[in-house]
């Protein structure tokens, strides 16, 4: 389902005709529960500069902040909700900014509504290689809580081998793992 | 061996109504029929409460009303000897101090957040800071076993007195979820 913040993301993205893929809360939320309701959206490296020029100067977009590989906008109509455009080249490791943007079209999203989706492993992929990653690791465990399998972080390290990133992925997936150990997390995995 | 907790209707009590009553097989020899409670909706969570039953239905309407905003499927949290006694599609978060289930404010929603979410907890209490009870939340911290995702999240910038047990997440990534997740409103 479709939620109306990614619409709303989406619409203004295909009036600009950039090629996106939305990853972040946004994407788990097509197979867990919980999700923010801020949108993000990766663009290709090529494509990054430009996307951030023309949201500038878009009306229903208003810039909040920018850095080198990702730009906040708030998005209007709908209340303020980031819109946070993130450049491909951010996690593409030893690869090119456009080949880690082909691969998540071609085999690390799937389509829902007309709209690419990343897929658990490939939002987990990206949250785990930021500097923030001990954060976004909690939002991992908050995920497996929800349901999506602990066993798509086997998924994880297979990106990270393609794109030799695999050495940092494996000592962050430990981390995750043994958060997801502890007998309180577990119990609420488990369920009743 | 457990102890379980049974459900009574005092005098003068009305009954819950009959489709919130599953019976359980008698056993043999005993004198009175045991039910499980069916939770259906937030309609039957509202009739629980006015049978002074503590159930409480946590919904991110809430949480995001309270400056975090998220969607998440409702879980109907309980008091921890009651779980065993309820049937229910919501999923279930067992409480050991039916207490904090009475009339929950802000302090019990951070400590209900942790369980899950802590992140959302932090931002919650940071974003509620003049509503929080902090002796209630110290209280509530701990006798719900929750002095390692309060320390993850630093919630003894709240309360002082909440052990430390485990490593802190850097403060530079809890500002960053703040930043990351600003309350709704217009843009700035």
């Amino acid at each position: 389902m479709t939620e109306p913040e990614v619409r709303a993301a989406d619409a203004i993205l295909r009036r600009h005709g950039i090629r996106y893929v939305v990853i972040g809360g946004q994407a788990i939320a097509q197979k867990a529960a919980t999700t923010t309701h801020d949108v993000d959206v990766m663009v290709a490296t090529d494509d990054f500069g430009m996307t951030i020029g023309r949201f500038r100067d878009e009306k229903e977009l208003t810039l909040d902040w920018e850095e080198k590989q990702l730009a906040r906008f708030r998005i209007r109509s709908i209340g303020g909700v980031p819109l946070d455009v993130i450049n491909a080249s951010t996690f593409s490791g030893v690869e090119s900014g456009e080949e880690f943007f082909r691969y998540l079209r071609s085999e690390g999203s799937t389509e829902i509504d007309g709209i690419a989706y990343a897929t658990p492993e490939m939002v987990w992929y990206t949250r785990l290689l930021t500097k923030r990653w001990k954060a976004y690791a909690e939002k991992i465990v908050t995920n497996v809580i929800d349901g999506v399998a602990a066993g798509r972080l086997n998924g994880v390290v297979e990106i990270a081998l393609r794109f030799g990133t695999e050495v940092t992925i494996r000592e962050r997936i430990a981390y995750v793992r043994a958060e997801l150990a502890r007998p309180d997390i577990e119990s609420l995995i488990r369920g009743p | 061996m457990k102890v379980e907790a049974g459900l009574f209707r005092e005098a003068g009590e009305r009954s819950l109504p009959a489709q919130m009553l599953s019976p359980v097989n008698r056993v043999r020899g005993r004198p009175r029929k045991e039910y499980r409670l069916r939770i259906r909706s937030s309609s039957d969570v509202d009739e629980l409460r006015r049978h002074r039953i503590p159930a409480f239905l946590l919904t991110s309407e809430w949480v995001t009303r309270s400056g975090y905003p998220i969607h998440f499927r409702p879980w109907l949290a309980l008091p921890e000897e009651l779980v065993s006694k309820v049937s229910s599609e919501y999923r279930i978060l067992p409480v050991r101090d039916e207490d904090a289930l009475r009339d929950p404010g802000v302090t019990e929603l951070v400590t209900l957040l942790l369980r899950f979410d802590p992140l959302a907890a932090r931002v919650v209490a940071k974003r509620n800071r003049r509503k929080l009870e902090v002796n209630e939340l110290y209280r509530r911290i701990r006798n719900e076993g929750l002095e390692r995702p309060a320390t993850k999240v630093r919630l003894q910038e709240f309360a002082p007195a909440i052990p430390v047990v485990g490593s802190p997440l850097p403060r530079e990534e809890l500002r960053w979820v703040e930043k990351n997740n600003p309350a709704l409103g217009a843009p700035p």
